[in-house]
This record gives structure tokens, sequence and C-alpha cells, in this order.
């Protein structure tokens, strides 16, 4: 057999081993898509984008909805109620990702507040420093470890 | 130094070298990766971990905060401006971090008002033009229904015998007011007033006409009915702004609708049908 012939053939034996990987990794994929309730915690009742919805919120919401009920509830309230859980959280995270937390300043608010709120907590936890003086120096290391670029035409401060 | 390439080979190595490329475009492409730089956007003052802060944002933030536009103000008010917007986007970034967005309910709720608000955005600002409403209305009559209204008087007797006094009278009902507001009513708020049982004597009276005595555990009754308006359906001119109203808000959850299909067929969402199965609902 000439040398060409033989390279042809590792070459094949190559293609064929390539594609039954491909193969085994797709039907691996799609078998894991298949079982993906397998991972979710045993306190989740669902789970949107990876992102798990809780029981105890679950629960929460079923009780308002009782609340508003006089009478029991039944199977297709219990699913009404997952499934708006399900869209709140659909709605949150294309609310993410499109931005709002930029764009919206009811969002954008919220999202301050909170992460001051957080903030707080933990100066008064661990400093003897003044607030003001701890979320400075804290807003200065923010500064100091982020990568900030000034446009040429702007005199930064 | 080599010989060069027969050209069949040649043409194989182009080819897997384009190939190889279109491969690490498509992945480039793929990973969502956006780079953002000061050439793609002009009006980029500064940029925060490849957050931009725009001019855009400046004038919008001086109106908010001066009630000027960001050219009016002086270098040190507008330095003072950029600092502030560039705290914010950092703490932004430390609550992108954080997960707040997803986890905190205030920030939850304001997202969810925040992302229904712009669905329904369109929807809410178009114009309706006539035609629109009137093929809505005739669609939807049933809708526009003025439900049928009764004036009626509801006089207590402690016994039968007073009530029959009162019915006798040349001038009845004179020594007491009626149980019943003056204005003609609905029948579910008749229903209220007096219960099932009188609300159907009631129905039976015409306009003018009153009962014989009624005797209920709580007294005996006396109806009177002063006059019945029958239901009808409201003409567009008298309904106009109840069908704007219910175009609008049926065009509302149309949009949402649409997106959350839009959202759903998007997303990949489990359900723990096994942890549901073990909850005790008593």
């Amino acid at each position: 057999m000439s040398n060409s012939a033989r390279s042809h053939r590792a070459a094949l034996k190559l293609l064929l081993a390539g594609a039954s990987v491909g193969v085994l990794l797709g039907a691996l994929s799609a078998l894991s898509d298949q079982s993906n309730e397998v991972y979710l915690s045993a306190n989740a009742v669902a789970s949107v984008n990876h992102q798990e919805i809780r029981l105890a919120e679950y629960q929460r919401a079923l009780g308002l909805f009782a609340s508003d009920k006089r009478e029991l509830l039944t199977e297709d309230d219990r699913s009404l109620v997952l499934q708006r859980l399900i869209d709140e959280e659909l709605l949150i995270q294309h609310g993410i990702t499109s931005g709002l937390i930029r764009t919206d300043m009811v969002v954008r608010s919220a999202a301050l507040e909170s992460v001051l709120a957080g903030l707080m907590i933990e100066i008064e936890a661990s400093s003897g420093d003044s607030a003001e003086k701890a979320l400075t120096d804290y807003l200065a290391h923010l500064r100091a470890t982020a990568n900030i670029e000034w446009a040429a035409n702007w005199v930064a401060p | 130094m080599s010989a060069a390439l027969p050209t069949p080979r040649r043409y194989t190595n182009t080819f897997r070298g384009l190939m190889a490329l279109a491969g690490l475009a498509i992945a480039l492409l793929s990973s969502g990766l956006n780079i953002t730089s000061f050439s793609e956007n002009h009006d980029t003052l500064v940029s925060i971990n490849q957050q931009p802060i725009t001019l855009q944002q400046l004038n919008f933030a001086s109106q908010r905060l001066t009630g000027a536009p960001a050219d009016t103000l002086t270098p040190e008010q507008k330095n003072t401006i950029i600092t502030l917007l560039v705290d914010e986007e950092l703490l932004l970034q430390r609550a992108e971090l954080l997960g707040i967005s997803g986890a905190d309910s205030g920030v939850r709720k304001s997202l969810v008002r925040a992302v229904i608000k712009q669905a329904v955005a369109n929807v809410l600002i178009q114009p309706i033009d006539a035609e629109q409403l009137e093929a809505f209305y005739r669609a939807h009559k049933a809708l526009f229904v003025q439900p049928l209204r009764i004036t009626l008087q509801a006089y207590r007797y402690t016994s039968l015998k007073e009530a029959q006094l009162a019915l006798a009278a040349a001038v009845p009902f004179q020594d007491r007011a009626s149980l019943l507001p003056v204005s003609p009513m609905p029948l579910h708020m008749l229903r209220r007033y007096l219960g099932g049982t009188l609300t159907d004597s009631a129905l039976a009276l015409t306009a003018g006409q009153t009962s014989a005595p009624m005797i209920r555990p709580d007294g005996v009754y006396l109806l009177r009915m002063l006059a019945v308006q029958a239901e009808k359906i409201l003409p567009l001119s008298e309904a106009q702004l109840q069908v704007e109203a219910e175009y609008r808000r049926r065009g509302r959850d149309t949009a949402l609708d649409t997106m959350l299909r839009e959202l759903r067929q998007q997303a990949q969402i489990t359900v723990a049908s096994n942890n549901l199965l073990s909850l005790d609902f008593e």
C-alpha cells in the first residue's frame, strides 16, 4: 500500500472518530436536557433558565392567592400560581438582559438603594468609621480596581 | 527552500484556513461578547469595565439634578455629575455581581413593572381610529350592556296584620322610610339588600305594583315597584370611553401574552413535578 493511501485511510479513521465523539456528545447533551429535573434542589418547584423558583416562594404565592379566594385551592389554581411565578421570573430575566437596571430610573433607583442598604449593614457591622467615610472609601476602592477609560476629548475629574 | 505546493493542495489548505476562520468567527459571534469601544460610540464620555457612560446620560442626569442641559453647566458641575454617574455605575456593577437584581424583592417588582410597561407601551400610545373602534364595538357588543336596573321600595313590618293595614290604607307607607335607596339599582345590589327570595318576588312586579305581604324570618315585607329599566346594549356614542378602555386593555393583554410566549419559547423551563407531588396542600 502506498504512503498516500495509508495517510488517506488514517485521515478517514480520524474523521470517523471525531464524528463518533460528536454524535456521542450530542446524545449525552440531549439526554441531559431531558433529565434536567434531576438537578433541581429539593426545595425548588421549577427552574427558569437555571434560576430556581423556591418552594417557599411558591407557598407564599399560594397563600396570597388563597386569601383572595373563599374556597379551597384547586389543582388548576396551584398550576396557575406556578405559571405566574414562571412568567414573573421570565420578565425579570428579560428586564435584566435588556439593561433596565441602567435605563429605567425606577429599577436603577431600587437597585442602587438595595446595594447601598447592603453596604450600610456591612459597614455598621465591620468598622468604627462613619457611614459616609466608609462609603467614600469603598467607592474609592471600587474606582481603583475598575477599568475606567476616559474619552480623549474629556478632562477626567 | 521548500518547493511550492501543488495547486490542488494549496486550494485545500486555503479552504481549511477559511473554514477555520469561519469557525472562529461563528464562535466569537455566538459567545455574545460585546466589545464596547469609543470608536463605536462617539457619545461615550467614560467607560467603566466596558460599560459606557454617554453624553445622553450626562444630559439626562443634568436635567434631573439641575433642571438644565449639560452644555449650560460649568466644567466643575459637569465633572460632579459625571463622578456621580461613575459611582452609580460602579455600584450597579456591584449589584449585578451580587445578583441583587434577581434576588431583591423591591428590584424584582420594579423590573417586572418596567418590562410590562415597555411591552405594552406601543399599544397604549397608539391612537385608535374610529373604524377600528366601531369594528371592535360591533364584535363585542355584549360587553357594553347596561344591566337591568330597578327602582324599588321595601317596607318592613313586625306583624302580618300591620302590613295588611298599611296595604289597605288610602295613602300607604306614610309612617316609615323605605329600606332601599331611591336610585335605580342593578340586580346584584338589590340581592345584597333584600336577599334572594324577596328580590325574586320583586322581579315579578310591574311598575306601580305593590306586592302582597311577604313573611320572612325578620319581619313582614311589602315591596313597591317604582320603575324597571330593562337591560340594554349601550350605543357606541354612550359607551365610547368604555369601548376605548376595553380595546386598550385587550391590546395590552395581547402584547404581554405575545411577549411571554416568545420568552417561554426561548427559555429553558423545568418544573420539579416530584417536589410538587410531595407537597401537602391539606
